[in-house]
């Protein structure tokens, strides 16, 4: 395990190093530059400029000058925003987005999850054909067109929901209260099972289920308190959520027909046992390797869901920054984009290994 | 051995097991078995069907197509779905003699230039004009009155209005009620006082004709229901029911509404759909192409080739595409064939791998050896053996990947990265859903012209996936034994 991480974080940097070579070389084989948007300047003007942002060296030079700039964190100033440097907007906007794709990834998960496992027990009962058919129906239409029909029908029509507004108001009572529930849970357990019963794999899958719950909790809180965030959270969660759903029934269909499952049955246990402990470390493995790609597209649907509800987070800055030309902002998004990525990506990839000893890494 | 005239069942067999008997010694190929799975999935049936209407839709769309497009009406608001309107004219004046060219609708006018005798008729809605004794107190009214009648509240319909009798102010609102006040801007007095308003209506139901004789570039005659009318007529487009010339209706009828610019949404649409679904087709095709060769390459030609090739694909995988195929956009021009580019450059990759596997466990077959054996070129094997019997995947990667770009290239429309062509922007079905967006209305009053485009693309989408999860499971080989 610790050689494939070894193995996966010495390959980082080489992706990062080919994504912002890649989008430099882009941008920089533009016709024009970023000052010939406006009106035509003085010669003397421009160039006065171009000398300012450094765009008179020869391009290599250039790319060193950046990638030694974001070595230090220094990200290079915002040709559009004059006032500000990248790094300023990307700190500004960051926090958003990523309350937004946190809302929304559990919101995503706690929906889908459950709708998966109650699908597959149930199989091709009334709840399994509804909840895959929403679930056909969110992954196909794209965040775009369900956006905005949902603020039409909720803020605009029936007028149950603001359209914009983002003071987020958030309490810890509720969220800290899943956490003891779930310590006294444990304490019960405990108490009941003894010194011998107790086993570190258990409490650690306890654990996780602990962990989303506390999540959901703060998530319902927020949303509870912040009733803006609702819509472009569910908006979008609704594509993952439904394919987060339809991925876990069918992990589940395939683990619920093995063995070992049976095994389970046959010694006793109750349905609850047999689908929670054993079932679901099994049937969660297409889940967990999808949420690498599920990641990047939260990210890419904040480009939509932040410029649908006028949020001011990275995701609308990069739109922005890419039809003005501002260079050093999209270079930065791109990086700091790329670089949670394929963190994210590795995360998720140990995350698959520890759960299924079968996989080898070489 | 196959033929074709089935053998006749022998005694005490079902009909159901004679027809069984019968395709065995038919014998089927694999497309063929692959159609008969198809054809027993209900939704992926369904979704073909609206897949091959959308389609027809969008390759006919230039002969189909009520409206251009591109032209809009003269007035710039936004019509209701199934609102009629007279050709380019807020008000036509009738009259004898030679009409001048603004007074007169644009079928009029061609059929004046025609010099041959035409009849032209017009049914306009009855308007009733009344007076309101409206009794104030302050700035709140006490009570409605007309005539002899009294009103507790007055509606207005879309196309009345109140008006001020004295100064001519027209009353911004929808209601008036007694025990209600008045809408601000309008005269104020103290104590009770007495405010006279003109209610103009239209009655429902009726209709006046006003109908013309057309001969030798001028007007004969001008009737209204029947009589003669001295002097000119005047009628205001809104108040046109219908307009026939010589018996024919002259009157557009909008089936979905215009947008903001006056243009037709239904003819909006379905242009929409035939640049979203070329661009899907086309881009895909691309993608397949490079993806296709590419894996096949990687897979046949194995070892250290195949690893580096896989290690680009791992590395490309990682990067973020939809940023840089904006940063793409953005730079070059926003070409047609630009977006093909970009975004067959997007999806080459899963091809790539899908194709590599396939190839990886083809190559051990027994006709790869003959056909080695027999002398033939790895080029040849390749195109002619491998990457035909791959097809199955690749048919099924098609009808999944052919939304998924159908919706990249609505969220590049969206942004406001649209196609253009000839300089002019090609708006599809993400630009649509934009502009509907925009328009929309506090109330969301002009709803229209966000679910038009919306439900002609989530229908499509949707249809597309359930007909790539039917051709999945109908061309899974895992089924064949259970099929």
């Amino acid at each position: 395990m610790g050689r494939y991480v070894l193995r996966r974080l010495l390959w980082t940097p080489l992706v990062l190093l080919v994504l912002v070579t890649l989008t430099f070389t882009l941008i920089r084989a533009a016709p024009g530059n970023p000052f010939s948007r406006e009106r035509a300047l003085a010669p003397e003007v421009e160039k006065a400029l171009n000398e300012k942002y450094g765009f008179d060296k020869p391009p290599p030079v250039q790319f060193a000058r950046y990638l030694g700039g974001v070595a230090r964190g220094d990200f290079g100033p915002s040709i559009k925003y004059k006032d500000r440097t990248v790094r300023q907007i990307l700190a500004g906007g960051l926090p958003k987005t990523v309350l937004l794709g946190c809302v929304a990834t559990v919101l995503a998960l706690a929906v889908g999850l459950l709708a998966g496992v109650v699908g597959a027990v149930r199989q091709n009962s009334v709840f399994d054909y509804a909840s895959m058919s929403v679930a056909t129906f969110g992954m196909s239409v794209p965040t775009f067109v369900t956006g905005p029909v949902l603020v039409l029908l909720f803020a605009l029509a029936w007028k149950l929901l603001p359209v914009s507004g983002l003071d987020v108001a958030f309490t810890w009572a509720p969220a800290l209260g899943v956490v003891a529930l779930h310590a006294a849970w444990r304490v019960v357990e405990f108490s009941r099972v003894g010194r011998a019963g107790f086993s570190w794999g258990r409490e650690a899958a306890c654990a996780w289920l602990g962990m989303l719950a506390v999540a959901v909790a703060a998530v319902t809180t927020i949303l509870v308190r912040t009733p803006a965030l609702v819509l472009p959270a569910v908006t979008l969660a609704l594509p993952f959520a439904s394919r987060i759903a339809r991925l876990m029934r069918a992990g589940m269909l395939e683990v619920i027909g093995q063995d070992y499952v049976r095994t389970a049955r046959a010694k006793g246990l109750s349905e609850t046992v047999v689908v929670v402990r054993h079932a679901l470390k099994g049937g969660i493995l297409p889940v967990v390797s999808y949420l690498g790609p599920a990641v990047a597209g939260i990210l890419t649907g904040s480009l939509v869901v932040e410029r649908i509800f006028a949020i001011p987070g990275i995701g609308r800055e990069f739109v922005e920054a890419a039809l003005s030309r501002d260079y050093f902002l999209v270079l930065g998004i791109v990086v700091l984009d790329g670089c949670l990525l394929i963190a994210f990506n590795l995360v998720v990839d140990v995350v698959y290994g520890f759960l299924d000893p079968r996989i080898r890494y070489d | 051995m196959t033929t074709d005239v089935p053998e006749p069942a022998p005694a005490g067999v079902t009909e159901r097991e004679a027809e069984l008997l019968a395709e065995t010694a038919r014998g089927e190929g694999p497309w063929a078995q692959a159609w008969k799975r198809l054809r027993r999935h209900r939704m992926a049936m369904g979704g073909l069907v609206v897949v091959v209407v959308m389609g027809l839709t969008a390759v006919l769309a230039p002969w189909i197509v009520p409206f251009d497009p591109r032209t809009s009406e003269r007035w710039e608001t936004a019509l209701r779905p199934g609102a009629t309107h007279l050709d380019l004219c807020n008000e036509i004046v009738l009259q004898k003699g030679e009409p001048r060219p603004s007074d007169v609708p644009e079928c009029v006018r061609d059929a004046l230039a025609g010099g041959a005798r035409h009849r032209y008729e017009v049914d306009v809605a009855v308007q009733t004009v009344a007076t309101l004794r409206v009794t104030m107190e302050g700035a709140k009214v006490q009570q409605i009155g007309e005539g002899g009648k009294r009103h507790a509240k007055v509606e207005l319909g879309p196309h009345d209005t109140l008006v001020v009798k004295e100064g001519g102010a027209r009353l911004a609102t929808d209601v008036l009620e007694a025990g209600g006040t008045l809408p601000p801007g309008m005269p104020r007095k103290d104590g009770r006082w007495v405010l006279l308003l003109e209610w103009t209506r239209r009655e429902a139901g009726a209709v006046r004709r006003v109908a013309c004789a057309l001969e030798g570039g001028a007007i004969r005659s001008v009737t209204v229901d029947g009589k003669e009318a001295e002097g000119e007529v005047r009628v205001r487009a809104e108040d046109v029911q219908d307009a026939r010339l010589d018996g024919v209706s002259r009157v557009h009828s909008h089936l979905l509404g215009t947008d903001l610019a006056g243009r037709d949404l239904l003819s909006r649409v379905i242009y929409g759909g035939r640049i979203s679904l070329l661009v899907g087709l086309v881009a895909t095709l691309v993608s397949l192409s490079i993806g296709v060769v590419y894996g096949a390459v990687a897979g046949y030609v194995g070892g250290r080739t195949d690893v580096v090739m896989m290690r680009v694909v791992d590395i490309l995988y990682a990067l973020p595409y939809i940023f840089l195929v904006i940063v793409l956009l953005t730079v070059f021009e926003r070409s047609l064939l630009m977006l093909f580019v970009a975004l067959g450059m997007v999806q080459w990759l899963t091809p790539g791998r899908i194709v590599r596997g396939q190839i990886l466990s083809l190559k051990q077959r027994e006709y790869v050896e003959a056909a080695r054996t027999v002398g033939t070129r790895p080029v040849k094997t390749l195109f002619r053996h491998l990457i035909p019997n791959t097809l199955g995947i690749v048919v099924v990667f098609t009808t999944l990947t052919v939304p998924a770009v159908v919706m990249e290239e609505s969220f590049l429309s969206f942004i406001g990265l649209t196609v253009m062509y000839d300089g002019e922007p090609l708006d599809s079905w993400g630009a649509l859903v934009e502009n509907g967006r925009n328009a929309l209305g506090t109330d969301g009053d002009r709803w229209w012209l966000l679910v038009a485009p919306a439900a002609a693309m989530s229908v499509t989408l949707f249809s597309l996936n359930f007909l790539g999860d039917g051709l999945r499971d109908a061309l899974d080989p895992r089924q064949k034994g259970r099929g």
